[in-house]
């Protein structure tokens, strides 16, 4: 959970980032860096977690 | 800014849109037991910090945003997303009190009660997000008060 929470943080800011600055679709924006959630995540999982 | 409870947004939002939230948030809960059933707590964890309603509550704020503005006769697509962004950034903030809740259950539900162990989690959770969320406010004036006093000091252009 600890690594689920670090990758939502980077991708809550990466989404406002996106918003603010290319004032995207929220829709668009929030599915699309999903990728961002998913990276972080399992990236973390198995550097640390594993 | 002044931290008010604005009840109107209640009776703007539509019954689907609560069913929305509801069904996401739900899919995504059943979806992490399955998950952690099959391959353990460790990767069934990681689900539990999915962005699984904030995509549907963020798309929902901008539409709102965006109708509030065209009632007044303005399109309103760039506030709806600008709403939609500061929103995410509420995210942020209540992602680091999550951390901080998760390395707390982490670290001391196997010694004590879960039942404490939890409210007290729960209790950092907002400690730390509100935290957050009154030092960038602090900060956000602090910038205010120097542009302001900056146009003040600016010489007139002959």
């Amino acid at each position: 959970m600890v690594g689920g929470a670090i990758a939502f943080f980077i991708y809550a800011c990466s989404v406002c980032a996106a918003m603010m600055k290319y004032k995207l679709s929220a829709l668009v924006c929030s599915l699309a860096l999903m990728s961002i959630w998913c990276a972080t995540a399992f990236g973390l999982w198995l550097l640390w977690l594993r | 800014m002044k931290i008010h409870a604005d009840f109107s947004a209640l009776r703007r939002t539509k019954w689907y849109e609560y069913v929305i939230r509801f069904v996401f948030g739900g899919i995504i809960t059943a979806l992490t037991g399955m998950i952690a059933k099959k391959f353990g707590p460790e990767v069934g964890g990681v689900f539990l910090a999915f962005p699984a309603i904030f995509p549907a509550t963020a798309t929902l704020l901008e539409k709102h945003e965006k109708e509030k503005k065209q009632r007044r006769g303005w399109n309103g697509t760039k506030r709806g997303r600008l709403a939609a962004g500061v929103d995410a950034a509420g995210a942020a903030m209540g992602a680091v009190g999550l951390v901080v809740f998760a390395m707390l259950v982490w670290k001391k539900l196997p010694g004590h009660s879960g039942s404490t162990v939890l409210a007290a989690a729960t209790l950092a959770w907002v400690m730390v997000a509100m935290a957050i969320w009154a030092g960038v406010e602090k900060i956000r004036q602090l910038q205010r008060q120097r542009g302001a006093a900056k146009s003040i000091h600016r010489p007139q252009a002959q």
